[in-house]
């Protein structure tokens, strides 16, 4: 046995859908159901609404909160570089405005170089370069004379532009270095160019010292080329090509959302570095960037999967209970309506025990007396023909087949009261219907008269339950009519489908108030005669047949009960399983 | 003992005066209270045995009729129906004794020599 086995309510097995007017079963399963998904969703709807707006609102400030700083930081490292280049220029300016080209010599270069060492320690050498390329002194290590730069590249550039900032390149001991490079032209006769190699440490302690802001993040400088210019933590070595394709149109600071196959989405902030070729980055995986965020979704889903088990736990035992109530008033209800029907039948056969009790005791006291009369002949002595004797015996015979006609149709009579279906002839119904009927007609004088379309189709209907409606309406129309009355009973086929039985009769009529109320409930102009119930059971079991019970009446004039019903038993209105039903209403 | 049958059973009430007849009783039958009320009108009864319900007048009109024709004649009720309550209507209206069918020709004799006693 599983665990649903153990745990599905008691109504699940009863939801059998059946349309039925008069004896409501519900189909009980589908009813939880709906109302569980109909709770559930109106219990979780807001809930969930609101947690999607929350989610995605906070997820919109948390990114606001997080690009923030991000440029923030990248502006003021921005800023800071620019600053560290600007004050190295200006100290190459300063310097510049105390050499004479004439005058200079390696010496006297050496002295400034020795003095500027001391303060800032990044300074690897200095050069003087006269305007023909050709270098006139230098101070730092080594010694290099005689070195002509009129073809190099860098030459040309700050002749052109005044002062040039090289990229990062590694020098013959395998550290890097850049070169700042200021053209001294102020006086036509003293025209020179000061040159300085870096050493690039300094640039990378900068950073390092920036980026702590935001650990999590790599920063480094990158060239015009995206060649890197210090090392990154995460993609590459200095003067290794970067890996990300950044956009380096502008200087200014800006904040872009890298898709990388590998890594999932990087956000990166960069910015260029004024009068350099350089450009500050800084970037990062997104996931390590929102991971509060992924933290607090956390929870939220935590918080809204026990939120929803607390509203599950709480819709299935309200629903549960819901449903529960009502299928045990439906049983309730359906017992007691049985047994309401059940006790209409028998009251409608007990009005006819007197009936039956006349039938019977009748040829049971002809045969008492036609057995009598012959043992007195016998015991008397007395003369009697062959012929009498037969014709006493004959009597006997056919008081015999009186009564057993009567107990036959008593037996007949169905003492179930579920539903069976099976074929009918309904005139045959309804003359065993009237056999106990017959003698009351005859003491009133009433005349019965029953009139049969030929080929009356049978019909697939239950004999119970039609037993008790031609019981029920022609003990009507027995109470309606006065003595020597008539009631006609009238049968016929309407089409292929259906079959009518009317029963009318020309008694007191009901009137048009009456006509209105006559098929409620306890509803009765028979005084303490009548429980109220007969015509009301009657148009139930007729409608629960998939019938129809028509009724025209004239006060003072009489009235009509039409019956009609289908030939075939119609499946939309029971299911194969009556008999589980029946069970059912029994409880 | 003069004794009128009146019952719309046939084969019963002729079988019933036979016997009677044979144990010394006179007993005319008659199958509805009509005729019964011509008989009483023609002829002295002592006893009157009437069923209670017979087509055209019952049993009780019978019997009202004929106590106002012989009003020292006794009824008798026999009755294939029997009920408490018609018991009572037949004994309130008069009658001696209401005996069910089927009934032993010794006990309905019996009650017919009681009720002419009772005279």
């Amino acid at each position: 046995m599983g665990v649903w086995e153990k745990i599905k309510p008691a109504f699940w097995e009863e939801s059998k859908p059946l349309a039925d007017s008069h004896i409501k079963i519900f189909d009980y399963a589908r009813v939880w159901k709906y109302a569980v998904i109909g709770a559930f969703t109106i219990a979780l709807l807001p809930l969930i609404i609101m947690l999607l707006v929350n989610h995605y609102e906070y997820k919109r400030v948390f990114r606001a909160e997080m690009m923030s700083p991000i440029y923030c930081l990248v502006s003021n490292t921005q800023r800071s570089i620019t600053s560290f280049f600007s004050g190295r220029k200006a100290v190459l300016q300063f310097i510049s405005e105390d050499i004479q080209l004439e005058e200079v010599s390696d010496q006297k270069l050496g002295k400034v170089f020795a003095n500027l060492k001391k303060i800032f320690g990044e300074f690897v050498n200095l050069r003087v370069i006269d305007s023909n390329g050709k270098q006139r002194a230098y101070a730092g290590p080594g010694h290099l004379q005689s070195v002509e730069y009129n073809d190099q590249a860098w030459y040309k550039k700050v002749k052109k532009q005044g002062i040039y900032v090289s990229d990062m390149f590694r020098g013959p001991d395998g550290s890097v270095y850049f070169l700042i490079a200021l053209k001294y032209d102020r006086n036509p006769d003293n025209s020179f160019i000061l040159q300085a190699s870096m050493d690039a440490k300094t640039i990378e302690g900068l950073i390092d010292a920036l980026a702590l802001e935001r650990p999590s993040m790599d920063a480094f400088i990158i060239n015009g080329e995206g060649i890197l210019q210090t090392p990154s933590d995460s993609y590459g070595k200095a003067l290794e090509k970067l890996s990300l394709p950044i956009a380096l149109e502008s200087l200014e600071p800006q904040i872009q959302e890298i898709e990388k196959a590998s890594e999932g989405p990087i956000i990166v902030g960069h910015a260029g570095i004024q009068g350099t070729p350089f450009r500050f980055v800084t970037a990062a995986p997104r996931d390590a960037l929102t991971s509060d965020l992924f933290l607090l979704s956390k929870r939220f889903v935590i918080i809204f999967s026990v939120a929803i088990l607390c509203v599950l736990g709480v819709v299935l035992f309200v629903v549960t209970a819901f449903v529960k109530h009502i299928y045990e008033s439906d049983r309730r209800r359906v017992a007691v309506l049985h047994n309401i029907q059940y006790t209409n039948k028998m009251a409608s056969i007990g009005r006819l025990a007197g009936g039956v009790a006349h039938e019977i005791n009748n040829p049971l006291a002809i045969i008492n007396e036609q057995v009598g009369l012959l043992r007195d002949l016998v015991s008397m002595n007395k003369d009697y023909s062959r012929e009498r004797f037969l014709e006493i015996m004959d009597s006997v015979l056919s008081s015999v087949k009186r009564c057993s006609t009567v107990t036959h149709s008593l037996l007949g009579f169905a003492t179930h009261i579920d539903v069976r279906f099976e074929p009918i002839a309904l005139d045959q119904l309804i003359r065993q219907v009237l056999v106990f009927m017959g003698k009351e007609a005859e003491y009133r004088r009433i005349t019965l008269n029953l009139e049969v379309q030929d080929n009356l189709p049978s019909i697939e209907s239950d004999v119970g339950q039609l037993e008790q409606v031609f019981l029920n309406v022609i003990n009507n129309a027995f109470d309606a009519v006065d003595d020597g009355g008539r009631i006609n009973i009238e049968l016929w086929a309407e089409g292929s489908d259906l079959v009518s039985v009317r029963v009318a009769d020309d008694g007191c009529g009901i009137s048009e108030e009456n006509l209105k109320h006559i098929f409620d409930p306890f509803f009765s102009t028979k005084g303490e005669k009548g429980s109220g119930l007969g015509l009301s059971i009657t148009y139930g079991i007729v409608q629960k047949l998939g019938g129809r019970l028509d009724v025209k009446s004239i006060k003072g004039e009489g009235s009509t009960f039409i019956v009609t019903l289908p030939v075939k038993k119609m499946d939309s209105l029971f299911s194969s399983e009556e008999e589980d039903i029946e069970g059912f209403a029994r409880g | 003992m003069r004794v009128l049958l009146v019952d719309d059973e046939d084969e019963m009430i002729t079988a019933l005066a036979e016997r009677l007849s044979l144990r010394g009783i006179e007993a005319d039958w008659v199958n509805c209270g009509e005729d019964a009320i011509a008989c009483v009108t023609e002829k002295k009864y002592d006893i009157v045995v009437l069923d209670v319900k017979m087509p055209g007048m019952s049993g009780l009109e019978t019997m009202e009729q004929v106590q106002k024709l012989q009003p020292e004649t006794k009824v008798i009720f026999l009755t294939g129906h029997g009920s408490a309550s018609e018991f009572n209507s037949c004994i309130e209206a008069g009658a001696c004794f209401y005996l069910m069918k089927p009934t032993d020709i010794e006990v309905l004799i019996e009650k017919m020599k009681e009720a002419l006693k009772e005279n």
